[in-house]
């Protein structure tokens, strides 16, 4: 599903180069739950921003299925990015003007869903996620958890193929955190393939397979067998 | 998608209420006053356009020669017209306007009522063919087809008659004429430059009707032309006609075609103008024009920069929707639906002040504006087109600028805090400070320039001097015994008979170099009595005033001229005494007896010109009456003067003028210019300061906890204030440096339309300055004082 090959990702200032991902090569496979982990300023979120594609390599190629990513335009990018990405944030992200179930909405909105699918879709997820009688609330009426629910209702809301996210238990309570956790390895076993970051060792268990980066390296990269 | 637009915008305007109001405000404020100048633009642009034929109507117009002078006059000999008509077969129809004495008020008797009609007129019975005029009583075939016929507005019709009919009713003009009415018109709208109150047909003055002649121009002369009839072959056909009737020695002027829709905007630069009163000038509809454009420039500006200074949250919104899926196209769509809303409301908020503030803009400038229907298909339409600009104007660059943000920056660790375009948000300040400063400097040189004018010496006094109309007398023993009368009275120091005074125009004849008689120069002449100078406060250089008294059989003319005439003929004031001045009269036998110093007898637009006082029995009429006072007990001084005039003038209304309230009005325009400008400056510098307001609110936010830092570690109020205002002063200091240049070289241009005008003082531009940054660092105090008096341990605990 995703070949990396010998990506690399720097800044350059006036005589210095400064890696931040050097030579990183990487295969995921559909239905995979990895985890990356590593040290600050390990590289962690600009690799998830490459696969992501919200950001570009200097060099090294990227094949998302069949798509030699690397050699797209941008606007084809961007389609990828928008029919097969769903993100999750550290700080939820959510936009404040709008409601519970208009945050959840705006995915389908941007893909030109019709109003009817719309709305039995949302509803399923609202019930799914039991936060039906939060829909018409706004995102500071909510707890940090409730938020990064209605956070992963969005990302997952228009089917995306892959899953993103961003130390999604960073802000979190650890019985807040696990919810989230449940719900992605729920979410796992139903097909879905994810890409978590995270520091929490306990939480990387929760998927299939480990990534440690460090100084823009991969370090180690090994499977959970669960 | 549009709705879901719709949504975030209004709750978003509406979280930042306060950074919304102030653009609301701004925008409503600066739309308000750009509706309202465009009313007036738009009133002065289409003058004149509801005649039928107005694209096929001309005046004609002389250019005259003489001297190394060279003027046009909008009036021309009464032969022009109907010539014209007879021989150029692409004229259909031509109309002669003749204003009642000049100009001067009739004194009407009519239906045993007396009352003064300012606006009358003697017009040839074709003016129906020409131009749209529909009358409500009578026949437009015969009410003007002979002499003694007069048509009245409706207006006027009911003022006198009320309800009862008009028609066939006599009237006396003057005590002199007696006409009958056969006529009652539609009053001329406000946008017309007709603007008769009566009209009398032509041929009830015998001088005018009879009498033709290719050497007094005094009719303003219209044609109608066939409709694919080129100007140039007009002009070539007129001076043709000239050529046939008058020997090219002795022509003294040339005729050209003005077309009637250029009348009311393109006049200005005639030396004698039409006999309507309602002109208008182009530049002050470009002045106006520019100014509704800086204004509305401004509130844009306020816009952008609040709008983009605030982009650090907008640009997370734009992140967060980017990796839902947006593009940048829909990104650009939602914020400028966000700004079309603002612009709407502020629109709707405008429309509500212009309605108002029409009222006292009216007044401020001095005339009618068309009222303004929001409803109208019209008004709508510009209303759109106005929402659309601003909404462009104001939205596209933070929009485009905003939409580009990159979702990446979201996950970065590192996160730099970035403002948005710096540079570009300052230029704005600049841009807007540099409009108020300039426009604070022009207040000052209007202002200056006006006082200069007041205060300068006019070469005579204006003061305590009434100007008492006597057109009604029928017998020179009225105004005989009146003379007497005033004269016995002891606030009466001095009068004299005048055929008009400063400020009005008298008659135009020319004067020639002795010796050399193909040298012409115009010179103004006006018909006195003795003691002309002592009303007037003039100063005799040599010789004497004009004899006292003189039998209407004395053909010979004595004459008192001004400087400017005696030194145009190579003659010193006491050379001058004694001779004839060559050219003058024709051939009258006239004799120079005084000269009188030079005196301002036009506005300070023009340089003096040769003027001379007579006292030709047969060379125009007296019609005022000029006392000079002694008191300033004016009100029971003026019941007095009423009371004698009564005796003497049983039957017509005491209707007198102040010198000075005339030549005061030589300057209306610049004095309501000033006022406008003035309006404008508080406007600009209001909308301009509101700005920096929410901008030094969004910097102090953002510096908050730079600030308790520096508090902590032991800055002074002062100190801080003195960082946060340090950067706008900044902004405001290099925007006078550009606008110094920018105003002097404008106002200069401006101050040459007078022929005496101030040079612009180097303290202007530093009290201006000072003033626009003293007025930028009160808004930036309030802001700033409030950030640096706030405990540290708030800002701090903020993260």
């Amino acid at each position: 599903m995703i070949k990396l090959n010998n990506i690399e990702r720097f800044y350059k200032n006036a005589a210095q180069k400064t890696w931040v991902l050097k030579d990183v090569s990487l295969e995921i496979e559909p239905g995979e739950f990895v985890t990356i982990m590593g040290p600050s300023g390990a590289g962690k979120s600009t690799l998830l921003n490459i696969i992501g594609m919200l950001d570009q390599p200097d060099s090294g190629t990227y094949q998302f299925f069949d798509e030699e990513v690397h050699r797209l335009r941008e606007r084809k990018r961007n389609d990828l990015h928008k029919y097969y990405m769903g993100f999750v944030f550290q700080a939820y992200y959510l936009i404040d003007e709008l409601t519970v179930y208009e945050n959840i909405e705006t995915p389908l909105l941007y893909r030109n869903v019709k109003k009817a699918e719309r709305q039995s879709r949302i509803a399923d997820v609202l019930d799914r996620f039991n936060i039906v009688a939060k829909k018409d609330l706004f995102p500071h009426q909510l707890s940090g958890g409730q938020q990064q629910l209605v956070g992963v209702a969005r990302a997952i809301i228009a089917n995306p193929k892959l899953l993103l996210a961003d130390e999604p238990t960073g802000n979190l309570h650890s019985s807040q955190g696990e919810i989230i956790m449940d719900l992605f390895k729920e979410l796992h076993n139903e097909g879905m393939t994810i890409i978590q970051v995270t520091h929490n060792e306990k939480y990387a268990n929760y998927g299939t397979r480990v990534i440690e980066l460090e100084d823009g390296f991969i370090k180690e990269d090994r499977r959970i067998n669960t | 998608m549009l709705k879901n637009y719709f949504k975030i915008a209004i709750r978003s305007l509406w979280k930042h209420r306060f950074y919304s109001g102030l653009n609301i405000i701004g925008l409503a404020i600066g739309l308000a006053v750009s509706l309202i100048l465009f009313l007036y633009v738009n009133g002065e642009m289409t003058f004149d356009q509801y005649h039928q034929q107005a694209a096929n109507i001309y005046r004609i117009v002389v250019n005259v020669k003489y001297d190394d002078v060279k003027e046009d006059w909008a009036r021309v000999p009464n032969n022009a017209g109907p010539t014209f008509k007879e021989n150029i077969k692409e004229v259909v129809e031509q109309v002669r306007l003749l204003r009642h004495n000049f100009g001067r008020d009739a004194f009407i008797n009519v239906d045993g009522k007396k009352l003064v009609e300012e606006d009358l007129y003697w017009v040839d019975s074709t003016f129906f063919n020409v131009f749209d005029c529909k009358l409500i009583q009578g026949d437009p075939a015969t009410a003007l087809n002979g002499p003694n016929k007069i048509i009245i507005s409706e207006s006027a019709a009911e003022k006198i008659f009320g309800r009862s009919l008009a028609l066939g009713k006599r009237i006396k003009i003057d005590n002199q004429m007696e006409l009958e009415i056969t006529g009652v018109y539609e009053d001329f709208p406000s946008n017309s430059t007709l603007d008769c109150g009566m009209m009398g047909s032509f041929q009830s003055i015998k001088w005018a009707s009879e009498r033709l002649t290719w050497g007094n121009a005094s009719f303003e002369t219209f044609l109608l032309t066939q409709a694919d009839t080129k100007i140039e072959d007009l002009n070539l056909a007129m001076n043709a006609e000239l050529d046939k009737a008058v020997k090219k020695e002795e022509q003294w002027y040339s005729f050209w075609a003005q077309p009637f829709l250029d009348i009311h905007l393109y006049s200005s630069d005639l030396a004698t103008g039409g006999y309507s009163v309602r002109a208008g000038d182009i530049s002050q509809v470009r002045i106006m024009s520019l100014l509704a454009l800086a204004v509305l420039l401004l509130a844009c500006f306020n816009y952008i920069n609040m709008a983009t200074a605030r982009s650090q949250q907008r640009f997370r919104e734009v992140g967060i929707n980017k990796t839902l899926g947006a593009s940048n196209g829909q990104m650009v769509r939602r914020f400028l639906t966000e700004t079309g809303i603002l612009a709407a409301v502020s629109l709707a908020m405008s429309i509500l002040l212009v309605q108002i503030c029409l009222p006292y803009a009216e007044s401020l400038m001095g005339l009618s504006l068309n009222t303004f229907d929001p409803l109208q298909a019209k008004s709508l339409l510009t209303l759109g087109g106005l929402w659309f600009l601003i909404t462009v104007l104001a939205g596209f660059y933070p929009a485009l600028f905003l939409s580009n943000f990159s979702p990446k920056k979201l996950l970065s660790p590192l996160r730099k805090p970035y403002s948005g375009n710096r540079f570009f948000r300052q230029t704005l300040v600049v841009g807007q400070f540099v409009i108020c400063t300039a426009l604070i400097i022009g207040i000052f040189v209007f202002q200056n320039q006006l006082n200069f004018i007041n205060n300068k010496k006019l070469g005579f006094k204006a003061e305590q001097v009434l100007s008492i109309n006597t057109s009604a007398a029928t017998e020179l023993s009225q105004i005989e015994g009146l003379k007497n009368a005033y004269r016995n009275l002891p606030e009466v120091s001095a009068l004299s008979r005048m055929q008009g005074y400063p400020g009005l125009s008298v008659s135009g004849y020319t004067i020639t170099k002795p010796g050399q008689e193909h040298i012409v120069r115009g010179i103004q002449s006006n018909r006195a009595s003795a003691d002309f100078e002592k009303v007037l406060s003039l100063k005799i250089l040599a010789g004497k005033s004009l004899p006292e008294k003189k039998l209407e059989t004395d053909t010979t003319i004595q004459v008192v001229m001004n400087e400017t005439a005696v030194k145009f003929f190579g003659w010193t004031p006491e050379e001058a005494i004694g001779k004839t001045p060559p050219g003058l009269y024709h051939y009258s036998a006239t004799e120079i007896v005084g000269v009188v110093e030079d005196f301002h007898f036009e506005s300070f637009h023009n340089p003096i010109g040769a003027y001379v006082f007579n006292n030709g029995a047969s060379i125009g009429r007296r019609p005022y009456l000029l006392v000079k006072l002694n008191t300033r007990e004016l009100k029971t001084t003026i019941q007095k003067l009423e009371a004698e005039f009564n005796k003497y003038f049983p039957a017509s209304a005491f209707e007198f003028d102040f010198l000075s309230d005339q030549t005061r009005k030589m300057y209306a325009s610049e004095e309501r210019m000033a006022q406008v400008i003035s309006l404008f400056t508080f406007l600009t510098i209001f909308i301009s300061c509101l700005g920096l307001f929410g901008l030094t609110a969004f910097t102090t936010e953002r510096r908050t906890k730079e600030i308790g830092i520096r508090k902590v570690l032991g800055a002074s109020v002062i100190g801080i204030m003195g960082l946060l205002s340090k950067d706008f002063l900044k902004l405001v200091l290099i925007a006078i440096l550009i606008a110094t240049p920018l105003a002097y070289y404008l106002l200069d241009s401006w101050l040459n339309n007078f022929a005496y005008r101030i040079s612009i003082d180097w303290w202007v531009f530093v009290v201006a300055g000072a003033i626009a940054l003293v007025l930028a660092f009160l808004t930036v105090s309030y802001q700033s004082m409030k950030a640096a008096m706030a405990n540290p341990s708030n800002s701090l605990n903020n993260d």
